[in-house]
């Protein structure tokens, strides 16, 4: 996983159970549980021309931000093998998510 | 030692070089200083151009490099800011700050999960006060 773009980003994870809340600098986009409530799971994305590629340092945040251990992981979510149901059930055993 | 570049910035915690290395950046010339693995940047408040929010105490930010990207993490609340200098480090990092307070402190418990509701509490308890700065301006 070199690069992946703000705009597949968003798409994606807009599909996955998260919701994106605008702000002026920053897309912030918060994860929901089964139950449609917000968890403390989120990550922000710039709106500045310089992010419109996520490169590997910011994505390796993003991977922890998302509770996720692996790189691999977050290129499954991002990439659409993992589903928002199986993110979700990778939470709750990792105890991130009740 | 990490080495990393800053724009002329100087901060508590990175070490001056007697001589600054200078070289031609793709854009402009930059000022090497080599940055130790801990360094920090202490807040007691975070502005934006709209918020100021006033801390309860200081807290301490952990400054890091990665590749050609300045990370300032404070991990007790899970708030990482990033920028390609500390400028727009320190700036992102009071952003973010900023708007996971208004957003997480707005919310209801009812559409928050126990987690969120955890999060929600800790960000009450650090900011004593919340000062629009725009209509302080008027």
């Amino acid at each position: 996983m070199k690069t992946v773009g703000r705009q597949q980003i968003i798409k994606v994870l807009s599909q996955k159970g998260f919701v994106i809340i605008e702000k002026k600098r920053h897309l912030f986009l918060v994860f929901t549980d089964g139950a449609g409530r917000q968890s403390d799971i989120r990550t922000f994305l710039s709106r500045g021309s310089g992010y419109n590629e996520y490169s590997l340092p910011l994505l390796k945040v993003m991977k922890n931000e998302l509770r996720l251990e692996r790189l691999q992981q977050l290129e499954e979510l991002l990439n659409c093998p993992l589903s928002e149901q199986d993110y979700r059930a990778l939470l709750v055993t990792q105890g991130d998510l009740t | 030692m990490q080495q990393l570049a800053i724009r002329g910035i100087y901060q508590n915690g990175m070490v001056l070089l007697p001589q600054p290395i200078r070289y031609k950046s793709k854009t402009e010339v930059v000022l090497v200083f080599p940055l130790r693995p801990d360094t920090t940047l202490h807040f007691d408040r975070v502005v934006n151009e709209a918020t100021e929010l006033r801390f309860k105490h200081s807290i301490e930010a952990k400054l890091l490099a990665d590749g050609d990207i300045l990370f300032l993490g404070y991990p007790e609340l899970g708030i990482t800011g990033y920028g390609q200098d500390l400028r727009e480090t320190t700036q992102n990092f009071q952003e973010v700050f900023i708007a996971t307070f208004e957003h997480y402190t707005r919310q209801p418990d009812t559409v928050l999960t126990d987690k969120a509701q955890q999060l929600k509490a800790k960000l009450t308890d650090l900011v004593t006060q919340y000062v629009n700065l725009l209509e302080t301006e008027l």
